[in-house]
């Protein structure tokens, strides 16, 4: 057996040694063994090649020069003991006559080696053959589909996506997707490399590297799909500028971001799921998203209606009851703590004691945030936070048309409509830049709380400059200042700003509508508003309920699925 | 606020509002600078790196002032042949690192970010983006790179094309290092010679080619002549230097700044006191701006940079005769093309050559080229017995690096050099 990586890889011309092909698909828990022999700051993907040739003690690769990630791999391979037959085929960038001229002795190089070093003679009719059979036109299903588009989509990850979009098919557009190659018969004899090297270079939607990439669509291409889930590997070039030029294009189009494992699943999923329901929401299936009734043995007799809605946060967990009208009757805001489950069913039953309502009064609950599906509330349905959050913000403001959220574990910012509908959102990527916890990290290295960094940081007089977004980094820089008796007041102005630029810099991303408004825990620190107003270059809503948005959310979305828009 | 805090805070304001302003107020900034740099020369600074820093910013300066005659190049595009049509190149690390200079890369980096860049990607070519996508790069005339050394050349400069509406012109330069490799990128210069005279309307004058890569040959012999005197000769420079070098020796190869910079150098070398410090090898971009970095390395007798991988890489000899051959084999054949071995190798070659004490290897964020190789490079360089320190940072953007990380790190590589010393004295 043979294995790749890519799809520009010769799988068919092993067949002319008797020998299969299989394109490598690792989805690692870690990369222990691949950072030991390269460097951490690798694309994900080359990363997992590694780990896993490693890992299952494979010993024959080749490989492709597609990227210079996967240019290293192959060396790092190439000096590892044990190898028996590691190949680096050449690519070029270009599909003319010459670069076939020079992939076609490309691949006869390959094939000499492997002769060589097998002992077997290249048998070129049944490598004709394996061509001819690959020569399969691209499939797309008929009516709606999703796509998979940009860097390597492993088959964990498809089945995670297949699994959030069970009832629509889903295309793998990634780089290492579906491949087709087209064939030509043989026109002279000794023309296989020639035809096979050509057919290889022009396959069916060019990878990013290929100059061929950025003009143009094949027919096939034009069929657009009803969302697109445009997946990025951090340390990839290639695909965020693929990114970049189709994030406007109209479509609905959502990122999500991975190192090739699997890690970081609820970040993952609230992203896939918040991007259904904005796709049912543009077709118009207001309740799609399955809540069910609170169960219980009859409804109330006076006809009222009261519902729920929980978000369970990194930080905190938040709880809102409301009233048949859109009226809140009782809150509640909780540390989260390390009870994600208990906690929530505590913030429930607080703000339901402050309604004076017990759990029986309910007719539904929505459940959102990171532990909307743990939080332990039998009864509860769960809705992804974007979602919520929309519906929140309009609540608190008809006039906003960009929510920027920044909780204690991400930030995101949502662009949507009068009505609380999304268009279209964006994530910070696994990264506390820019979040609540980075904040409350420089507050612990200040020795202040929230609440005083939030005071403090308004008395600011010199305008100074924290140069680092990155958590640890920024720390030290905030120690550093310190010991040089630079005025703590400055010292929070400046990481203030720091963390307006990188939010401004995401909303950027998705929406530059005014009508912003600021929820989170986030929202209550003044100073932060005021350099995010600067930034953005107009006034930022900031509700006293601001930090109550998703579960308002919630209940807002728990009504509906009540029969009642507030 | 200090003052690069305040010019950039300008900058981006008027970029903003009016493009056409913020890059008269930066082409204002740099000529200030440059007849201030003229007039009070940095006092570390050997005569050849004055003159080299004289030159550099001439050729910054006027890519701002007559961006539709300049070529946006990658740093590897041999520049011989757009000489032979007055066209004057800029290559993009360079464009990335003036801005840092004046301490302005902050606002084109958000930019480029704001605008779906990947954080991970090379920041010097965020900046680039970030500097079209706001229009403070000039309407440059033509777009021309090479695939070598990185995959953040064919997306950057396919990009800034499409944002400036011009044609790109694109060097493919295949990994295999062969005669067919060889003469595939030479057939490519073929075409971009007749790409130039259909943009310019003019004729390749392959007399006037010859001379200037007969100029270029030239040029690298006398940089190979003082490779014997770095090993016993210290002249004084510092890290922007060394940048300054990697542009003569590739964007400004074939001029008569490069030969008579070469020739100056030379001549400081054979004029230069003995060197009785630690000699060091530095690979790739460096963070010139970087305070314990410039604090460990510029201007010091006891510790500093003999030689740098980005300019040396050119310092082969091959025949300039046939100017289209000559250009290709310089790219087929650079050690940053093809695998790591070769470069592993080149390097130890480099090191052995200057008698280097030490090598540091920096991985500049973003740079899957380099840090990919790093460990192997390490390792065969610590092999023959010289010291190598992996130092990670970021070449050009201050607000993704940490001064107290880098500071320990390169303390203690300088550190462990003086206890080998040491040890090896008698």
């Amino acid at each position: 057996m043979i294995y790749t990586a890519c799809r520009y890889a010769p799988s068919e011309l092993f067949a002319g040694f008797g020998e299969t092909a299989e394109r490598l698909d690792p989805t690692p828990s870690g990369f222990e063994c691949a950072e030991s022999c390269s460097h951490p700051n690798m694309c994900g993907f080359s990363k997992a090649v590694t780990e896993e040739i490693m890992t299952r003690g494979i010993t024959r690769v080749v490989l492709t020069d597609c990227c210079d990630a996967m240019r290293r791999t192959f060396d790092v391979l190439k000096a590892m003991d044990g190898m028996a037959f590691v190949w680096l085929l050449s690519l070029p960038h270009r599909t003319g006559e010459p670069e076939t001229a020079l992939f076609a002795s490309q691949l006869k190089a390959l094939a000499d080696a492997y002769s060589r070093f097998s002992g077997i003679p290249f048998d070129e009719a049944k490598a004709e053959e394996a061509f001819r059979k690959s020569a399969v036109s691209p499939s797309l299903p008929e009516g709606p589909f999703i796509a998979v588009d940009g860097a390597h989509a492993s088959g964990a990850l498809m089945k995670e996506i297949r699994s959030v979009f069970s009832d629509t098919p889903v295309v793998n557009r990634t780089c290492t997707g579906e491949r087709s190659l087209p064939y030509a018969e043989p026109s002279e004899p000794g023309d296989f490399f020639r035809r096979y090297a050509r057919a290889l270079l022009t396959q069916y939607r060019p990878c990013m590297r290929m100059l061929s990439a950025g003009t143009g669509r094949t027919p096939e291409e034009e069929a657009a799909p009803a969302g697109t889930i445009f997946h990025t590997i951090k340390f990839c070039d290639y695909y965020s500028f693929r990114y970049m030029n189709e994030k406007d294009s109209g479509q609905p189009i959502v990122k999500i971001e991975t190192d090739s494992s699997l890690q970081s699943g609820g970040q993952l999923l609230t992203r896939l799921e918040a991007f259904r329901e904005e796709m049912d929401m543009k077709e118009g299936k207001e309740v799609s998203m399955n809540i069910s009734p609170v169960k219980k043995s009859s409804p109330r007799p006076d006809g009222r209606i009261f519902t729920a809605g929980v978000d369970s946060g990194s930080t905190s967990t938040d709880a809102v009851i409301m009233d048949g009208h859109g009226n809140i009757l009782g809150r509640a805001i909780l540390p989260t703590g390390a009870g994600a489950v208990s906690t929530g069913a505590k913030a429930l039953e607080t703000a339901l004691a402050e309604a004076c309502l017990t759990r029986d009064d309910l007719a539904a609950i929505v459940s959102t945030g990171y532990g909307r599906t743990t939080i332990g509330i039998r009864e509860a349905s769960d809705v992804t936070e974007i979602t919520c959050h929309a519906r929140g913000a309009i609540w608190l403001d008809k006039d906003a048309r960009t929510v920027i959220d920044i909780g204690g574990q991400d930030s995101k910012v949502i662009s949507i409509d009068e009505k609380g509908k999304v268009l279209n959102f964006v994530m910070n990527d696994k990264c506390a830049a820019g979040t609540g916890r980075f904040l409350e990290q420089q507050a612990r290295a200040l020795g202040m709380s929230m609440p005083e960094m939030s005071r403090k940081g308004l008395e600011w007089k010199k305008d100074i400059s924290i140069s680092s977004m990155c958590t640890v980094f920024a720390e030290s820089e905030v120690v550093s200042l310190v010991a040089q008796n630079v005025d703590t007041a400055d010292i929070i102005h400046g990481l203030n700003k720091a963390i307006a630029a990188k939010t401004a810099g995401l909303a950027a991303r998705v929406s530059k509508k005014p009508g912003y408004i600021l929820t989170g825990g986030v929202a209550r620190n003044e100073g932060v508003v005021k350099c995010l107003e600067e930034k953005l270059g107009a006034p930022v809503f900031v509700s006293p309920d601001a930090q109550l948005c998703g579960a308002i959310g919630a209940a807002l979305i728990a009504l509906e699925s009540a029969g009642v828009h507030a | 606020m200090g003052a690069k805090d305040l010019l950039c805070s300008i900058l981006e304001h008027e970029t903003k509002k009016n493009p056409a302003r913020a890059r008269k107020l930066i082409t204002a900034v740099y000529a200030g600078f440059g007849a201030y740099q003229k007039r009070f020369p940095e006092k570390g600074r050997a005569g050849s790196r004055r003159y080299l820093a004289n030159e550099a910013m001439k050729v910054m300066l006027n890519a701002y002032r007559h961006p539709e005659s300049t070529a946006f190049v990658s740093i590897f595009t041999p520049c011989e042949l757009l000489q032979a049509f007055d066209i004057s190149p800029v290559c993009a690390e360079m464009f990335s690192t003036f801005l840092n200079g004046a301490g302005c890369e902050k606002p084109f980096v958000d930019a480029a970010e704001a605008a779906g860049v990947a954080e991970t990607f090379c920041s010097y070519h965020k900046i680039l983006i970030g500097a079209a996508k706001t229009h403070l790069l000039p309407d440059l005339g033509y777009i021309i790179n090479t695939s070598l050394a990185c995959d953040a050349n064919n997306l950057t400069f396919r990009e800034i094309a499409g944002e400036l509406g011009r044609e790109q012109f694109y060097i493919d330069v295949p990994y295999a290092k062969d005669e067919y490799a060889v003469a595939y990128v030479a057939e490519q210069f073929r075409h971009l010679a007749s790409f130039l005279e259909k943009q310019t309307g003019r004729t390749l004058d392959m007399a006037r080619l010859k001379a200037i890569t007969g100029r270029s040959a030239e040029t690298i012999r006398i940089m190979q002549a003082t490779i014997p005197w770095r090993r016993t000769r210290w002249v004084s420079g510092d890290l922007t230097c060394e940048l300054y070098e990697a542009l003569m020796m590739h964007t400004c190869l074939g001029t008569e700044a490069s030969l008579h910079y070469a020739d100056m150098l030379l001549r400081d070398y054979q004029a230069a006191p003995a060197d009785t410090g630690k000699r060091i090898v530095w690979m790739h971009s460096n963070p010139f701006w970087q305070k314990p970095v410039m604090d460990a390395l510029n201007y010091r007798p006891d510790m500093h940079i003999a030689a740098t991988d980005m300019s040396y890489d050119v310092w082969q000899t091959f025949d300039p005769s046939d100017p289209f051959t000559y250009m290709a084999s310089r790219l087929v054949y650079d050690p940053f093309n093809g695998p790591a071995a070769d470069r592993m190798n080149f390097s130890r070659k480099m090191a052995h050559a200057v008698d280097a004490d030490g090598v540091i290897l920096f991985c500049h964020w973003g740079c899957k080229e380099t840090c990919g190789a790093s460990t192997l490079i390490k390792k065969g360089i610590e092999a023959d017995g010289i010291p190598c320190l992996i130092l990670n940072g970021d070449g050009v953007d201050r607000h993704n690096a940490s001064d107290g990380q880098v500071s320990t790190r390169i303390g203690a590589f300088m550190e462990m050099l003086s206890d080998r010393s040491e040890e090896a004295a008698p």
